[in-house]
């Protein structure tokens, strides 16, 4: 008998509106353990390369782990794969929440869905039960609207729902899927992959409690992390101010994105921080499964002509810089209306906020014009002009019908130079932490398997001092010696090829990176510990590690099975530039030959071929890959 | 000469105040300050005195308030 895993993955055909179960042996669950290890190995087996990432052909898996749903904090996570429609390359989000958890409790490890329905369905999974039930009735309707009707319809309040609005139906190449209305997988426009399947919505229920090796002892390390984490300043500082914290220190330093990556120095940032969130706009927080921390943000407006509804949930701090200070807007107010739009519509904000930046640069650049937006003046600071945009983008008319298609197709589309206005590694759109004043950040933007992310790996900061967090707590990794944020020497690309790993577990075991070192206080061996209190295996980081590594590897061949080669490891020009404005004015540019090198490095530490960054033989091999040797020999 | 300490996000939980002061009679850089005052610099990512950046061998010749702001992560 499994424990901490069901033993039954879900496999429905859409097309064929037929579906059937599958019980891989503890081997597999073993080598794969969930999220996107388990993921790709359907990928790389069943998607043939060059699919279309909008044909019936391409598959959406949605994969908790094998520890998803136990009550341990912080482990409530869930990925989403498919071939991305917004980078042609493996795509991947995960998301926190409670949907995953209850997929687990419905009975099933993973639901990997391929076809295409050719009318509105949604899945119903219930105690291992499944069906495929009719959503006509629900296309075209807000991600609010459609919740309530499906609660309604199976008459369950209960009923935990990941979901696609307008923007995934109309296959925006950056819609995403949200579950409970403010829980989202957010990037590569997973969104759009469910919406050329047409499938709506996925509804789960589970009232069994998931079978675990040592309840009592799942039950002893939560009451420990749980009280450690309720003192710890940094999860207080994620309670009473949310992601949003991070606005102030950047913007006093110089250094918060705005009007389209031109400067890091923007003026009215005191309207952005999350003091000023609070003290606006702020109607109370939530929290996801089993957390303690509640870091999300729930903002709401009540006025006689301006109102945004609080179920959409609030703005992070990706949300309010991409379609704030980026857009060079400062009232939190419309923000949080933008904020409220793309979770109705189900849009990326980071891309959407990326792609009217871009739209605004080229605006006043003359690239665009007033005929071009259809009277829409679309300047930075226009904050009516953003609220519009994402209409458009959302229903694909006019110039947001271009936009939808992401930055990297538009300025292709656009032409006239404006490629320089973009700023995306892989056709994804980068996030709002600048690889400037964190140089393996930026590595981690132009290595990551599905294009720029921040959430690749902790950040620099957590390895700057002797005494930081990342140094003392995470010596179990060989990591024993702190490095300058700005640096891009041997030691940064050491240590940042030990963190992407380290980040990829927590992503395929669904844990939440508040919660465990090196940005919280749940500890390594803690992490062990709840594994083997959950699934009975005795595990070590050791193990975890070639997890995480394996899936990297099979993401990496997924891509260049699709094309992708070295020269799309990069960082957008921008980084290579002093900053502009501000406190660090004329500071900060990366040394491009610098940064080549430290990939090139990163390639050898990987066990890559140095010049080509594709997998060598004998690495497929030490990972138990052998299967894939074929995919690099050709 | 007086240097106030102000601390951002959550080095106010983490040493337990907003602001700290301390008294000089004679320049001090940021480092001497923060060693007086046991704030470790693992915790501090941006210093600000003023509007200027700084790092933690800058030398406090007068009074001042000198900002601290915490390490920042992804999320």
């Amino acid at each position: 008998m499994p424990y901490g895993y069901t033993g039954n993955i879900l496999h429905v055909n859409l097309s064929s509106k037929k579906h059937w179960i599958e019980h891989p042996p503890e081997n597999f669950y073993r080598t794969y353990w969930g999220g996107r290890a388990l993921a790709l190995y359907y990928m790389l087996n069943k998607i043939k390369p060059h699919t279309d990432p909008l044909s019936p052909d391409n598959l959406l898996i949605f994969a908790p782990s094998v520890i998803t749903g136990t009550p341990a904090p912080a482990v409530p996570r869930y990925t989403v794969c498919a071939k991305s429609p917004l980078t042609g390359a493996q795509g991947e989000a995960e998301a926190g929440g409670w949907w995953g958890p209850e997929l687990k409790k419905a009975g099933f490890d993973a639901i990997v869905i391929k076809g295409s329905s050719k009318t509105p369905v949604y899945l119903w999974i219930k105690d291992g039960q499944v069906e495929i039930k009719k959503a006509t009735h629900l296309w075209g309707k807000y991600t609010g609207t459609t919740q309530k009707i499906i609660k309604e319809e199976l008459k369950d309040d209960k009923v935990r729902i990941a979901q696609i609005g307008q923007a995934g139906e109309n296959l925006v190449r950056f819609a995403n899927i949200v579950n409970e209305l403010k829980h989202f997988n957010g990037r590569n426009g997973l969104g759009a992959v469910m919406g050329s399947k047409k499938l709506k919505a996925i509804a789960v229920r589970g009232t069994k409690p998931i079978e675990l090796y040592d309840k009592e002892g799942v039950s002893q390390i939560t009451k420990e992390i749980t009280k450690r984490v309720m003192d710890n300043p940094l999860s207080r500082d994620l309670r009473e101010l949310g992601t949003p914290a991070v606005v102030r220190g950047l913007y006093e330093a110089g250094c918060l994105p705005s009007y389209n990556w031109t400067t890091g120095y923007f003026k009215e940032g005191e309207n952005l921080t999350a003091e000023t969130l609070n003290k606006t706009i702020l109607k109370g927080t939530k929290g996801c499964y089993a957390c303690p921390i509640r870091c999300k943000r729930v903002v709401e407006v009540d006025e006689p002509n301006f109102k945004v509804d609080p179920a959409y949930g609030g703005p992070e701090y990706e949300t309010i810089v991409s379609l704030g200070s980026l857009c060079g807007i400062s009232d939190l107010k419309y923000i949080a209306k933008a904020n409220e739009l793309c979770n109705k519509y189900t849009m990326d904000t980071i891309s959407t906020g990326m792609a009217i930046a871009f739209a605004m640069q080229c605006y006043e650049k003359g690239l665009l014009t007033k005929k071009d937006t259809r009277g829409i003046e679309l300047t930075f600071g226009n904050k009516e002009a953003v609220l519009k945009m994402i209409e458009k983008i959302a229903h694909r008319e006019g110039l947001g019908d271009l936009l939808s298609q992401g930055s990297y197709l538009a300025a292709q589309k656009i032409g006239k130079g404006s490629k320089k206005f973009i700023h995306q590694v892989k056709g994804q759109e980068i996030p709002m932490h600048d690889p400037r004043l964190k140089t393996g950040v930026g590595l981690q933007y132009a290595l990551s398997d599905y294009g720029a992310d921040h959430m690749k790996a902790a950040h620099d900061p957590f390895f700057k001092d002797k005494d930081s967090v990342g140094i003392k707590e995470m010596k179990g990794l060989g990591i024993l010696e702190p490095v300058s944020p700005t640096d891009i020497g041997e030691k940064k690309v050491t240590l940042f090829k030990l963190l992407d790993i380290y980040w990829t577990v927590f992503d395929i075991l669904g844990v939440c990176d508040f919660g465990y070192v090196p940005r919280s206080v749940g500890t390594m061996e803690e992490l062990l510990e709840i594994i083997c209190a959950a699934t009975g295996w005795r595990t070590t980081w050791f193990e975890l590690m070639q997890v995480g590594e394996r899936s990297i590897n099979m993401a990496r061949i997924f891509n260049y099975r699709e094309g992708f080669t070295s020269k799309d490891d990069t960082l957008p020009e921008v980084f290579y530039q002093d900053f502009k404005g501000g406190s660090l004015d004329g500071q900060g540019a990366i040394n491009k030959k610098d940064f080549k090198k430290a990939i090139r490095l990163r390639y050898e530490l990987m066990g890559w071929n140095p010049d080509t960054g594709i997998p060598t033989p004998a690495k497929l091999i030490e990972l138990g890959l052998d299967w894939l040797i074929e995919e690099v020999s050709r | 000469m007086k240097i106030i300490i102000k601390l951002e996000g959550y080095l106010k939980y983490k040493y337990s105040s907003n602001i700290l002061e301390s008294n000089y009679s004679k320049p001090v850089t940021v480092h001497q300050v923060l060693k007086d005052t046991k704030i470790s610099s693992a915790d501090v990512f941006f210093i600000k005195v003023g509007d200027l950046i700084v790092k933690e061998d800058y030398l406090l010749t007068e009074s001042a308030e000198v900002k601290l702001f915490p390490i920042i992560g992804g999320g």
